[in-house]
């Protein structure tokens, strides 16, 4: 019992890290629509300005620091790039997005290199908070909760309480017609991709000690986040929200529950013995199909809602 | 930037524009003066909608745009709105999601007077749409169209503009409903706001415009008052009536 609460409260944890992607990128997507390739960079490159901010002076000055330093680097990246593709066309802007990707890669590789870097929970948080028969949470945990916790309040605030989050409510539906009633609407693009990747290089901030800090992980988190907001359907909050959540938690029962499929399916096939075709699903855990579970659940929901689970949009 | 306060506050010269490669807007010339009422009719197609975005600079555009004297030249849409010209879109295009109040909060821009010197305020517009008053914190998108348009335009009016930009403010709505707006329209512009109509109805176009321009392939190919156009009946069969 224990054991489940923990894997429930992780899937929550890592879905809630996944939300505070997902809602910059969904934003930014209704908003500019621009799917944001490069959306993983950000986060990517979060992580790694917190561990050199870290490792010249502490974790709780890069927590500040490195968002904030990512969320300019995206302004100017809208300011001075997507804007002057923007004329092109969204072709355009999302070919400009891929390349931004790998240019952030390479320019990674060459700074850091390829080792994973040595990016580690903060001394003062690295101990247990609590401990439930044999197993413990991290006070680190309860701070990356707490943090994402408060990210998800203010967003919801801001946006529906603020006349900002007016404006950006207004811009996801018309914003040629927000900008001609005298609204400065590029501006407000600029903030808020600026604020949304800002939200991911925190969640880099916060998630880059914890998971891993290495070159790989734009592309790995890319592919996640894709997948989660065309479940929870383009241009969709609330959507991203539910699919960043389920998606946290699925895949954290998954391996949690080192169950055989083959138990699963067929109870006492593994232990029979059974030779034939197929008979490695016999021994295929769910725990290997966790990463293949995102996917299923993309391809199954696109053939049946293809606008995703809360999508308004159908083009 | 050279300012001319005799001259109308809205004058197109030669305005050219393009939908992606389709040049839509031939040369059009078009003024508008301070506190009067001007339709611009045609049938569709023949570039109305474009011309009002054109004003609003959305879409490329070459030739001259002034606004109260003042050469738009580049400007942004949201500088040639703060101009002074609230902009009412076809198909109302309000904004889902945010309430009724909340779509007419939005309408306030910059440039608006400071809130004791407005002369439309929110209480301004729900005593002349009182439907608008009963629905305040309903969502936007649940309206009638006849209730969205009066949103359209109630949001139009909140930062007090000179000029009202109104594009196809009837399409799709009952005729009832049709001669209410054109009252509407004629209650603003009595109240010294000038009024651009774009329309194709002809009937309110004539009731409540003081001076009419038919347009036809992407050029202006009348101008003159309802009484000139109804004793030109060649200018409406060739390019009014269906």
């Amino acid at each position: 019992m224990e054991y489940l609460a923990f894997a429930l409260v992780n899937g929550l944890l890592y879905g809630m890290l996944l939300f505070m992607l997902a809602s910059g990128l969904t934003l930014i997507f209704s908003m500019m629509g621009v799917l944001n390739f490069a959306h993983g960079s950000f986060y990517m490159l979060g992580a790694y300005f917190a561990y050199q901010i870290g490792a010249m002076g502490s974790f709780w000055v890069a927590l500040f620091v490195a968002p904030v330093l990512v969320g300019v680097i995206g302004m100017a990246v809208e300011r001075y790039g997507l804007r002057v593709v923007h004329k092109h066309g969204h072709v355009a802007e999302l070919l400009f997005t891929f390349g931004l990707a790998y240019l952030i890669e390479e320019v990674v590789l060459m700074v850091w290199g390829r080792q994973p870097m040595p990016y580690r929970v903060p001394e003062a948080l690295n101990f247990p908070l609590f401990t439930l028969g044999e197993v413990s949470f991290s006070a680190y945990r309860g701070f990356m909760f707490l943090i994402a916790l408060a990210i998800f309040v203010v967003l919801i605030v801001i946006l529906r309480k603020t006349r900002l989050g007016m404006l950006v409510q207004a811009a996801l539906s018309h914003p040629d017609v927000l900008w001609s009633l005298g609204h400065d609407v590029p501006r407000l693009f600029m903030l808020v991709f600026g604020g949304g990747v800002a939200l991911a290089g925190l969640a880099g901030v916060i998630g880059g000690n914890f998971l891993i800090t290495e070159p790989g992980m734009a592309h790995h988190v890319g592919t996640i986040l894709f997948v989660i907001v065309v479940i929870g359907g383009l241009g969709s909050l609330a959507g991203a929200f539910i699919a960043s959540v389920g998606i946290g938690i699925l895949q954290t029962l998954m391996v949690a529950y080192d169950l055989r499929l083959a138990d699963v399916l067929v109870p006492g096939l593994a232990e029979s013995g059974y030779r034939g075709p197929f008979q490695e699903i016999t021994t295929m855990t769910l725990a290997n199909l966790g990463p293949v579970m995102p996917y299923l659940l993309l391809v199954v929901l696109m053939a049946l809602r293809p606008r995703g689970l809360l999508g308004k949009r159908d083009h | 930037m050279i300012r001319d306060s005799a001259a109308p506050f809205l004058a197109l010269e030669g305005v050219h524009a393009w939908y992606g490669l389709s040049h839509i807007l031939q040369g059009v010339d078009l003024e508008v003066s301070r506190g009067e009422v001007v339709a611009v009719l045609g049938r569709n197609g023949v570039g109305r909608s474009t011309m009002c975005k054109a004003i609003m600079g959305i879409v490329t555009r070459s030739g001259s745009v002034r606004v109260d004297g003042v050469e738009m030249g580049a400007a942004k849409p949201h500088q040639i709105a703060q101009r002074g010209i609230g902009y009412v879109p076809e198909e109302r295009a309000v904004f889902p999601g945010l309430s009724v109040e909340q779509n007419l909060l939005l309408g306030i821009n910059r440039s608006a007077p400071p809130p004791a010197e407005r002369r439309w305020t929110l209480a301004t517009i729900y005593e002349m749409f009182p439907n608008l008053l009963r629905r305040r914190d309903q969502a936007a998108e649940v309206l009638s169209g006849g209730e969205q348009q009066m949103l359209a335009i109630g949001r139009a009016l909140m930062s007090d503009p000179a000029l009202l930009v109104v594009d196809e403010p009837t399409e799709g709505l009952a005729p009832l409903i049709v001669e209410q707006v054109g009252d509407l329209l004629a209650e603003i512009a009595a109240r010294d706001v000038a009024v651009l109509l774009v329309e194709q109805k002809l009937t309110i176009a004539m009731r409540i415009a003081q001076r009419v321009y038919v347009m036809g392939q992407g050029r202006v190919v009348f101008g003159g008052t309802p009484d000139a156009l109804r004793a030109a009946p060649d200018v409406r069969g060739a390019w009014l009536e269906v």
